[in-house]
Formats: structure tokens, C-alpha cells, sequence
């Protein structure tokens, strides 16, 4: 009790005791000789509760870095992240717990930052940066900032992946651009989850530097559109008719809409594409029985599904102006994210 | 006195090995410094609009580098200030072009210029690779500062030399799916690489790039083909299809047709390096590009001695 009261005391409270000073000495030096041995954990701490696992460390999984998602005045930056972890908690390498999201500038110095909880296996979230809110000039007679984005995703790691072995899927991300005033997005890119791949191993960093890497597959995207806007999503069976031994190879085609928790808000009919041919499928924001974000956008994840094919095949997934028919998004179907630097 | 004119010759000896040293030092890195150059899609530039190239050094030794673009006339004209940047690791730097800063009048009735960009990249460290490096393209409105399309671009590490021959069919990036409404045309341009000598003794033997551009509805029915084009290296070529020209009567209330672009050139050469495609769909009144869908840059190893 009394080793209680020293300790929580503070020091000028203390003078002028010897037996206090000789308890403080000791204290100090018990606290010196616990430092020098026992060695700070750095961005390592133990969420045993969390995990159950033994040897469960929460740290920075990995870190994904976008280049150059240009913002002017009366637009807002969003970043949407995904959790394709494995349903299956007794089947998962890792445990995203959280997400950081920085806005950087040309010399890596922060310009905003927000960071949230990640949201469990099957759900979305996305993250906003709203350029009147940054008090930046930016380039003269715009305010445009040019910047990087980047996002940190930390967690739970409940063993030393290997290379091979340790292909996780494990997330889908993506970037957009849209007007504050409308809310449709302008410019926008990256798809398909993403697989990290990474050897981890004690010792075997050096052997090869590159290992830790992200890699992106799939044609699954998360993209917002407005009332007035329709998502237009293709697909073409690429083989060719005219080829090959006359076999005819058939391919199912299907999409679905998702919502932020993971709820489907709208389906297409499953469909047999013929060798050669390409099918898309429309679904208008008006038909989604929700009333969205301000000014009706709703931010949506789009998923190809009944796929029997194990090729690649050509698709697109647009964001169509409902009276002019125009175009005004074409996602790019790679890259997606372009830079990853990866922490252990 | 022996020892005085031993240490003489020592000191002779060893300040001749150090100049000697001094010069070769600088040789010996030069050849040692990879030297690269990235070749974008190409893209259109409007008036009222800026080229925007941007380059990001994720982390290590800087890198120098120079942006120019060339328009189908093969002028180069420098981006920036057309100097040379360095760019430190964990930074990046952009790279503009104003239309207005080209003088060349452009396409009849919008001024609209066919471009292609490409930057220069020297690293600072010899033996480095290029991997991890990621670039960008945009094309922005100059008045308000929004960005009308981006490419975006991570450089992956094409070898050079081996043989091979690279036929431009099919394929994900090459078979674009996309719509267009009366007032849009859609442009698909192709572009066939310059001669980089690989420095391996290869030599291309057929270096040119054949073929046409062919534009397909849902049933695979063909709505419209190019004539055939002979693309020289160094050249691009832009292949122009405008909905109001398309007999076919689109959907309803918009008269949209969703098309599938199918550019078929054949390219045969000893090296691995293939033609460069890019997919736009441009505004007829103002000739700015709405959507901008395009193939990986290209990346060639050039070798050589740095000059910076």
C-alpha cells in the first residue's frame, strides 16, 4: 500500500524524507534495471482479447499508397475500403481492426487525416475529404491540391505468412472524386479485391525485398452515382466463334448491387452469354428503394457473380447519365491501387 | 634520404591513383545508372485544358526525371519548364502543359491536339530498377482545376530484347467496352514504339505495325471498320468513329449504342515491346476528351550515360 503511495505521488511531494528517498532510489533503480531489460513494444501490442490467439500482435498490416487523386474547390475526395476477409474467423490469417486515411502533400507532410474502425467481413465504408474544409491555398487562381492518399490498415496478425501460402484476399479499395454540389463522381479508379501476398518469416526480409506486395484481382467495384444516374455494368465471353474445334464455350453472367452493410439493394437476371457476344446490364439509382447520402448519391459495391468461367474476359462497368445516355464514368479496370509499402 | 624519396614516390604514386580514381568514379557510375523511359497512352488535349504527368518515388534514392509529349507530327515539347526534376524518394511532382502552350492550330472546328506523353527517368543509384515507381496522367479543366480523366499507371519492368512477335487482338485492355451518344466520337488510338537500341545487338526486323480498328454492337454485329494503316515506329495514329455516322438506331430516348472496340494490328519484331493503345470518346463540339480508357504504359531500358 504504501509502495502504492510512492509511486502515484508526485516527485516534489517527496523531499525531505530520507526513508522515502531511499524507497525512491530503489524504486528507481528497480524501474532502470525493468527498462534496460525489458524492451519497449513499438506500434506491438497484445489484443489476446480480441483474437484468442496466442502469438496475436496488433499492428500495421499493410499500407496502401494512391498517387495523385487531384481535388479542386467544391469537390471531395473518398476512399472506400472494403472487408473481403475470409467469412470464416477460424480460416483468417489476419484481423483488419482499423483504418487510418491521410491525405499527404508533393513532400509527404499531412494535409488531413481521419481514421475509423473497420467494418466486418462483407461490409464497406469509405472515408471523405471535402476540399473547402482544407484551409490549403492550393494552386493559384483553383485551389487545386495535388496529393497522395494514403491508407493504413492495422490489425491482428495471428502468424508469419509465407510466400505462397500466404496469398490472403483480403480487401477492395477504391478512389473517387466527386462534385459537393451534384455528387457525382468525376473522376474515379481502381478494382477488383485485392490479394496480399507477402513472406514475413523472421530472416527472410532481405532474401527478398519485393515479397510483401499487394496484388489485385476480380472485376468487383465500388462506385457512387445520383438520381439521374444509371450503373452500367458489361461483360463479353471472350472466345472467339470462329476458332477452335467448334465447341461452344457458354458463360454465365450475373451482377449483383451491394449496400455499405452488406445488404443487396438490387440483381440481375442470370444470363448465357454465346461465344463472341457481350451483355450489360442497367440498374437506375431511382429504382434503389433508399434515400442515399445528400443530394441522393448512394454509394454502392458491384459484384460479377455466377461466373463459370476460369478465363480472363473483357468487361466495363459505367456510370451513365440517365437523359444524354453519356458516359461519365468509365472505371478503369487496371491498375488499381498503385503503390504499396508494406509494414510488418 | 632513401626513405624521404620512398615516400616521395609513395605520395607521387598514391596522388596518381587517387586522379585517377577521381575520373573514373564518374564513368563507372554512369554505366552503372539505369536509364528508362515511360510511354503513356495517348490522349487529346482540348483548349481550356492542361496535360498533367506526375511521377511518384515511393521511397528510397530520388530519380531524375523529364516529361515531354509529342503530338502526331512528332514535335516535342517540353512539360514544366522542360527540365529536369529531381524527385526524392516518398515524394512526388507533377509535370503541366497548357494547350495554349503548343502553337500548332489542332483539329478544325475545336483545336483539339492528339498527344503522346512519355517521361525520362534516370535513377540516382546504379543497378536500381525502376519497379515501385507509379505515374499518372490527367487531362484538367484550367479554369476550375477539376480533372476531366486520369490514367494511372504502375511501372512494371518490360525485359527487352529476346524474340517474339506480339499480336494487338482481343485481350482484356484491348477489347473496351464502352457507349456513345449523337455529338460523341470515339476514338481509338494506336501507337507503335520507337527504335530503342536494347544494347543487346538485336535488331527489329519488321518494325512497322499493320492493321485496322473494327467496332462491334452486342451481337457482334460489325457497325463500322477502319481502313487498313501502316503505323511507323515513332508514330501514332488516331482512328475516328462518330455515332451520327453509325446506322444503327441506338436505345431508346437516347439513342446511345454500347460498342465494343476491337483494334486488330499485327506487330511482329524481334523485341518484346508491343503497340500502345489508348480508347476516347470525345465531344464534337468542344474536341475534350469525356472518357479515357487506355492501355499500361509502356517501359523501355535504355541504358546509357547520364547527361544531367
Amino acid at each position: 500500500m504504501k509502495v502504492n503511495v510512492i509511486r502515484y505521488c508526485p516527485p516534489a511531494l517527496l523531499i525531505g524524507s530520507a526513508g522515502r528517498h531511499n524507497a525512491i532510489r530503489l524504486l528507481m533503480a528497480c524501474a532502470l534495471l525493468s527498462i534496460s531489460i525489458v524492451p519497449s513494444q513499438v506500434r506491438a501490442y497484445p489484443v489476446a482479447a480480441v483474437t484468442g490467439a496466442p502469438q496475436a500482435t496488433h499492428i500495421d498490416l499493410y499500407k496502401n499508397i494512391w498517387i495523385n487523386p487531384g481535388l479542386a474547390r467544391g469537390q471531395t475526395l473518398r476512399y472506400t475500403w472494403a472487408n473481403q476477409d475470409n467469412p470464416d474467423p477460424a480460416e483468417r490469417e489476419i484481423e483488419p481492426l482499423r483504418i487510418r486515411v491521410r491525405l499527404l502533400s508533393p513532400d509527404r507532410s499531412v494535409i488531413a487525416q481521419t481514421e475509423a474502425p473497420a467494418v466486418g467481413v462483407g461490409e464497406f465504408q469509405y472515408f471523405d475529404f471535402n476540399r473547402d474544409e482544407i484551409s490549403l491555398p492550393g494552386e493559384v487562381l483553383t485551389g487545386r491540391l495535388q496529393t497522395l492518399l494514403e491508407a493504413t490498415v492495422s490489425g491482428v496478425k495471428y502468424r508469419h505468412l509465407i510466400l505462397k501460402n500466404g496469398i490472403v484476399e483480403t480487401f477492395d479499395d477504391t478512389i473517387e472524386v466527386f462534385d459537393n454540389f451534384v455528387g457525382g463522381t468525376t473522376v474515379g479508379y481502381g478494382r477488383g479485391v485485392n490479394q496480399i501476398v507477402l513472406d514475413d518469416s523472421p530472416g527472410t526480409e532481405h532474401v527478398n525485398p519485393d515479397a510483401f506486395q499487394i496484388i489485385s484481382a476480380g472485376k468487383d467495384a465500388m462506385v457512387g452515382l445520383v438520381t439521374g444516374q444509371s450503373l452500367r455494368v458489361s461483360a463479353r465471353n471472350p472466345f472467339d466463334p470462329s476458332v477452335g474445334d467448334g465447341r461452344k464455350f457458354k458463360m454465365l453472367f450475373a451482377v449483383s448491387v451491394l449496400l455499405a452493410d452488406g445488404r443487396v439493394i438490387a440483381e440481375s437476371d442470370e444470363i448465357t452469354l454465346d461465344p463472341g457476344e457481350f451483355h450489360f446490364f442497367e440498374f437506375k439509382r431511382s429504382d434503389f428503394p433508399v434515400s442515399g447520402e445528400t443530394g441522393g448519391r448512394v454509394q454502392a459495391r458491384v459484384i460479377y457473380a455466377k461466373l463459370r468461367l476460369q478465363t480472363e474476359f473483357p468487361s466495363s462497368i459505367e456510370i451513365v447519365d440517365g437523359s444524354t445516355g453519356k458516359t461519365t464514368l468509365l472505371l478503369p479496370q487496371k491498375p488499381k491501387e498503385i503503390v504499396v509499402v508494406g509494414s510488418h | 634520404m632513401k626513405h624521404f624519396i620512398v615516400r616521395i614516390v609513395l605520395i607521387v604514386k598514391l596522388t596518381a591513383l587517387a586522379l585517377a580514381f577521381c575520373f573514373l568514379q564518374p564513368s563507372i557510375q554512369a554505366q552503372g545508372t539505369p536509364d528508362y523511359i515511360v510511354i503513356f497512352p495517348s490522349v487529346g488535349l482540348a483548349p481550356g485544358q492542361k496535360l498533367r504527368l506526375t511521377l511518384f518515388n515511393p521511397a528510397g534514392d530520388p530519380v531524375r526525371a523529364q516529361a515531354q509529349i509529342h503530338h502526331s507530327g512528332g514535335i516535342i515539347v517540353g512539360m514544366g519548364d522542360g527540365s529536369v526534376r529531381l524527385v526524392r524518394g516518398g515524394t512526388f511532382h507533377s509535370f503541366d502543359l497548357n494547350r495554349s502552350d503548343i502553337l500548332a492550330s489542332g483539329e478544325e472546328g475545336t483545336g483539339r491536339l492528339q498527344l503522346r506523353a512519355s517521361c525520362h527517368i534516370r535513377m540516382a543509384q546504379p543497378w536500381r530498377r525502376i519497379d515501385g515507381l507509379a505515374v499518372s496522367m490527367e487531362t484538367i479543366e484550367i479554369v476550375d482545376g477539376t480533372s476531366n480523366t486520369i490514367l494511372v499507371g504502375e511501372v512494371i519492368h518490360h525485359p527487352v530484347g529476346g524474340g517474339g512477335n506480339d499480336v494487338l487482338v482481343g485481350g482484356d485492355a484491348r477489347d473496351v467496352l464502352m457507349g456513345i451518344v449523337p455529338g460523341q466520337t470515339l476514338r481509338a488510338t494506336i501507337f507503335n514504339p520507337p527504335l530503342f537500341d536494347a544494347g543487346d545487338g538485336s535488331r527489329p526486323q519488321d518494325p512497322t505495325a499493320n492493321g485496322h480498328v473494327k467496332i462491334f454492337d452486342q451481337s457482334g454485329i460489325l457497325l463500322a471498320q477502319s481502313d487498313n494503316a501502316v503505323i511507323q515506329p515513332g508514330d501514332f495514329r488516331s482512328f475516328d468513329f462518330d455515332r451520327d455516322a453509325f446506322s444503327s438506331p441506338g436505345e431508346t430516348g437516347t439513342l446511345r449504342q454500347q460498342v465494343r472496340v476491337n483494334p486488330f494490328f499485327e506487330f511482329r519484331s524481334q523485341r518484346l515491346s508491343r503497340v500502345l493503345a489508348s480508347f476516347e470518346i470525345v465531344d464534337n463540339r468542344t474536341g475534350k476528351t469525356e472518357v479515357l480508357s487506355g492501355d499500361q504504359c509502356l517501359v523501355f531500358f535504355l541504358g546509357g550515360i547520364p547527361d544531367n
